[in-house]
């Protein structure tokens, strides 16, 4: 199991072809219900007559990740699974929704808009409003898109999505046609498909209840939703709305203001929410339950504690260290099936430390950190074979052509002799077991000073065993090679909001490593360019990583000029060599466990979930 | 050495009357009496025993035994009890019986050091506030009734989420949170010592406060002293099997007693009883063992008392 960030972000068009696998497309309505649980998969008809309205759902939380941010607008600190997928899409519906059962496409019966249409020969396109509303009677409105597209303009800095020069860069306009379109100008005739799935993906209407300034002011009054100055107010006003705490969300007139399934009715600050059916919801899937509810807990353990009672948990999910126990759950009603993802898996080294920054520049240093990561043996070990090495930006599983043959040669693989000698050979002294000192600079590479040390301070997410074990054979394969790191665990939470994006000037550099025990889901967009994440300055870039080579590259992708594949290809095997971040095995993202007589469970790519299709059966 | 001082505080009595605190003995004489009474205390025994080879097999053990506890071993993962490894493995490799005596280093260590510096600080806390009197003594245990008032595991979880919980962290936290016991226990023996005569005769003498608090009170609370730091020794081992239990321990490749029972229970249900029994065991009888010891400790030096 592990946790994830999300991303936005990113590019192109002729890939998404091969990464949509053999999706049919997403338009097209299933006109039956599956039955969910592992049994989503099976295509088990269950009658109406059988379907039970109401009930109560238990969803069970990652360990230590939790929701703890409810405006959709966030930056890094805040960019979660546990935010985004598990939280604020029940209540705020995205302009566009991926994923239709397991496939990786858009959504367009969940989403709030009609597919996109270009005009202007691709320089714009317009985008057409289903006719929802908000549980305050507003109709979703042109307007509403309009409000959130200024809003990310204003505040693009404070947004996790953020890619400079991309979205929302490369609007140069918008124009509300009618009360349901809006037409987005564009600075260039960008693919169809990747306006689509990696920018007009990231849109999230905002109701115009939240273009207020202070609370009880009328709707609109803020003044965002047509004229952008206005908007760093009414952003600075509904920040602060969100940083009352998660326990004022539910009462909040202005969080209560839905276009979702649910609407949340209690979250407490262990992480559990509880959410209602919205009875104002108008639009498809209205829920069968009556109340949902997310369960938060500290470590995996705990969680499989509850499970194994099986009495408070509906979905949740068997440790890596405990899966050769299954059967005993499935005597206890519960069906067992791995949880994939569209990510990747890693962790980050800051860059911009003002001490050990310059070590972690040098890229050899990187891939040596890579080399000491045994991947395939924390796989087999640790997580009993559900999982994966990571070796690139693009995800191995499923298999696709996006995955290029270097990546797939993976050529930092684990090799702590040849990492010793790449140290050795940069002028470092190498001590088994002791630290590794810099004893020749001019080797070492610029910024190292004779006498530096490989001793690094290493924050980790606690809570999942085999995360921490494969961590721990990390620590413990590196000090063979000298380098020493000292480990400090924290929650999940806390330590993405650690790994921040810094100057080396500033207090909150002073990180070294952290592992918030996961990596990255591309998500909404599946196109795994990697611009959010080491275009310089993104939004999620908080590694600090910098290269004018890799922005290029990402460009060129974006662009989509020449052939988009290899455009991908190339981009990728520069990540690979490179290293931006260090990559980690990538388990499934949960071994699930889902009651057998509930139903509609889907094993989103994506990680959205959609407790609206869930039901038990009488 | 402690009992040794004793006498000190008798020298001003006049030998023609009962002197207050009674007959002054012979140094020898007590160190025999404790001890007779100490080793009449079967438990006691037992529980000094306990420690000992606690101590021995912790410190004395890995020159014996020899293991790697440095490096993981992905190829031997919770392998059962065997000849090679007789506790078995745990989740990432190490031999457990190695583990053990690792474990069992970091657990004696922070459980005496951590005692140690809660009677010192207890000690000097409760000697200056009894002695002083006045508002000092109402300010300073107005400060020790504050933090007893916030539940200590609350307290120390606090704490340890804070700070960075190294070894020599997790002592100082650990005796934060336990002087204060014996801070009220001096102070209460302090109030009744500061108005005995031989006190009172050091102050006329000139004596100033410092050299009385340390020269006449604090060598007569040190019975009080002694039996607090055994109980702490105990509490500060289970305070560590706490911290480390819910992962709030100094972190990997540290280990103790309690880290290995807290990662043991990962694997509660899949029957790997050697990563749960051993360090269990380990936790329980060497904690029984010091509060034997307290309990001997404190019955022996209420022989003392009750022989002057």
């Amino acid at each position: 199991m592990s946790m994830f960030r999300r991303a936005m972000g990113g590019l192109a068009a002729l890939a998404a072809g091969a990464l949509l696998l053999a999706a049919c497309g997403g338009t097209t309505k299933p006109t039956t219900k599956t039955s969910g649980s592992a049994a989503a998969a099976s295509s088990t008809t269950v009658p109406a007559s059988k379907i039970q309205k109401g009930g109560t759902a238990t969803f069970a939380l990652g360990p230590t990740a939790t929701p703890n941010w409810i405006f959709p607008l966030m930056s890094f600190t805040y960019f979660s699974v546990a935010n985004i997928s598990n939280f604020q899409y029940l209540m705020y519906k995205p302009l566009y929704y991926f994923g239709v059962g397991e496939k990786p496409v858009v959504n367009n019966r969940l989403s709030l808009a009609y597919p996109p249409k270009w005009t202007n020969g691709g320089r714009s396109v317009i985008v057409t409003l289903k006719p929802d509303k908000w549980s305050d009677g507003e109709p979703v409105s042109a307007k509403d898109v309009e409000l959130w597209q200024n809003m990310v303009t204003a505040e693009k800095a404070n947004w996790a999505a953020y890619v400079p020069g991309a979205y929302p860069d490369n609007v140069v306009s918008t124009k509300v046609l009618s009360p349901t379109s809006i037409e987005f100008n564009l600075n260039n005739a960008y693919s169809h498909q990747w306006f689509l799935y990696n920018e007009l993906s990231q849109i999230t209407p905002f109701p115009e209840a939240w273009d207020v300034t202070k609370l009880g002011a009328k709707p609109g009054s803020g003044g965002c939703t047509t004229d952008v100055k206005k908007c760093p107010a009414v952003y600075k006003f509904l920040i602060s709305q969100g940083k009352k705490g998660v326990a004022t969300y539910a009462s909040s007139p202005i969080w209560s203001v839905v276009d979702g399934a649910w609407k949340l009715q209690s979250l407490d600050t262990t992480g559990r929410a509880v959410f209602t059916a919205n009875p104002k919801y108008t639009g498809p899937d209205k829920p069968h339950l009556s109340k949902f509810v997310e369960l938060p807990f500290t470590t995996d353990t705990a969680e499989y504690n509850d499970l194994r009672s099986g009495n408070s948990i509906d979905v949740g999910y068997i440790p890596a260290q405990d899966v050769a126990q299954r059967t005993i759950l499935a005597s206890r009603g519960y069906t067992f099936k791995p949880w994939t993802d569209f990510g990747f898996d890693y962790f980050e080294v800051n860059l911009n430390n003002p001490t050990v920054g310059p070590i972690f520049r040098q890229a050899y240093i990187r891939q040596v950190l890579e080399e000491l990561i045994d991947q395939k043996g924390d796989i087999k070990a640790y997580y009993k074979g559900y999982g994966y090495p990571t070796c690139g930006p693009v995800p191995a599983d499923p298999p696709s052509q996006l995955t290029s043959p270097l990546e797939k040669k993976c050529p930092f693989s684990f090799n702590p002799k040849r990492a010793a000698a790449t140290l050795r050979s940069h002028g470092w002294t190498v001590v088994p077991n002791g630290v590794d000192t810099c004893t020749d600079p001019t080797k070492c590479g610029p910024g190292i000073k004779k006498g530096a040390k490989l001793d690094f301070q290493y924050v980790y997410s606690t809570g999942i065993a085999a995360l921490t074990q494969s961590i721990e054979t990390e620590v413990s394969d590196s000090a063979k090679v000298g380098i020493k790191l000292s480990l400090s665990g924290t929650t999940f939470d806390d330590a993405i909001s650690k790994a921040a994006a810094c100057k080396p000037s500033q207090s909150s550099c002073s990180w070294e490593i952290v592992n918030w025990g996961g990596g990255w889901v591309y998500a909404p967009d599946y196109y795994p360019t990697g611009g959010e994440l080491y275009k310089t300055g993104a939004g999620s870039n908080t590694e600090n990583y910098s290269s004018k080579t890799m922005d290029n590259l990402i460009q060129l992708t974006h662009l989509n000029k020449g052939n988009a594949l290899q455009n991908l290809y190339k981009y990728e095997d520069y990540a690979v060599e490179q290293l931006p971040v260090i990559w980690q095995p990538n388990p499934d993202y949960q071994l699930m466990e889902i009651k057998s007589n509930l139903h509609g469970f889907s094993f989103n790519t994506y990680l959205n979930i959609n407790p609206s299709d869930w039901y038990f059966t009488k | 050495m402690a009992i040794g001082v004793a006498p000190t505080g008798l020298e001003p009595a006049s030998a023609a009357t009962t002197p207050e605190g009674g007959e002054a003995q012979a140094v020898g004489s007590i160190w025999k009496l404790i001890f007779d009474v100490f080793v009449q205390n079967r438990l006691a025994v037992l529980g000094v025993a306990i420690v000992v080879f606690m101590a021995l097999f912790s410190f004395v053990g890995p020159f014996f035994y020899h293991t790697n506890q440095v490096n993981t071993n992905l190829n031997q993962v919770t392998l059962p009890p065997s000849l090679k490894h007789p506790l078995g493995t745990d989740d990432v490799g190490y031999d457990v019986l190695g583990r053990l005596m690792k474990g069992g280093q970091s657990s004696l260590e922070v459980g005496l050091a951590a005692a140690l510096l809660a009677s010192l600080l207890g000690t000097a806390w409760g000697a200056v506030a009894g002695y002083v009197g006045g508002w000092l003594d109402g300010l300073m245990m107005r400060v020790v009734d504050s933090i007893l008032a916030i539940p200590p595991l609350l307290l120390i979880l606090l704490l340890a989420s804070i700070f960075v919980p190294t070894i020599p962290v997790v002592i100082l936290v650990i005796a934060f949170i336990s002087w204060l016991g014996c801070a009220r226990l001096v102070r209460g023996d302090t109030l009744s010592l500061r108005v005995r005569d031989y006190v009172q005769a050091a102050r006329a003498s000139g004596s100033r406060s410092g050299r009385i608090v340390l020269r006449h009170i604090v060598p007569n609370v040190i019975g009080t002293i002694v039996v607090q730091t055994t109980f702490s020794v105990a509490d500060s081992i289970l305070l560590l099997a706490y911290l480390s239990y819910l992962g709030l321990g100094p972190p990997p490749p540290a280990s103790n007693w309690g880290d290995m029972l807290s990662n043991g229970l990962n694997y509660l249900y899949d029957g790997y009883w050697w990563l749960i029994y051993p360090a269990g065991i380990a936790i329980v009888i060497t904690v029984v063992a010091f509060n034997f010891i307290g309990d001997a400790l404190r019955d022996s030096l209420e022989v003392r008392l009750q022989q002057r």
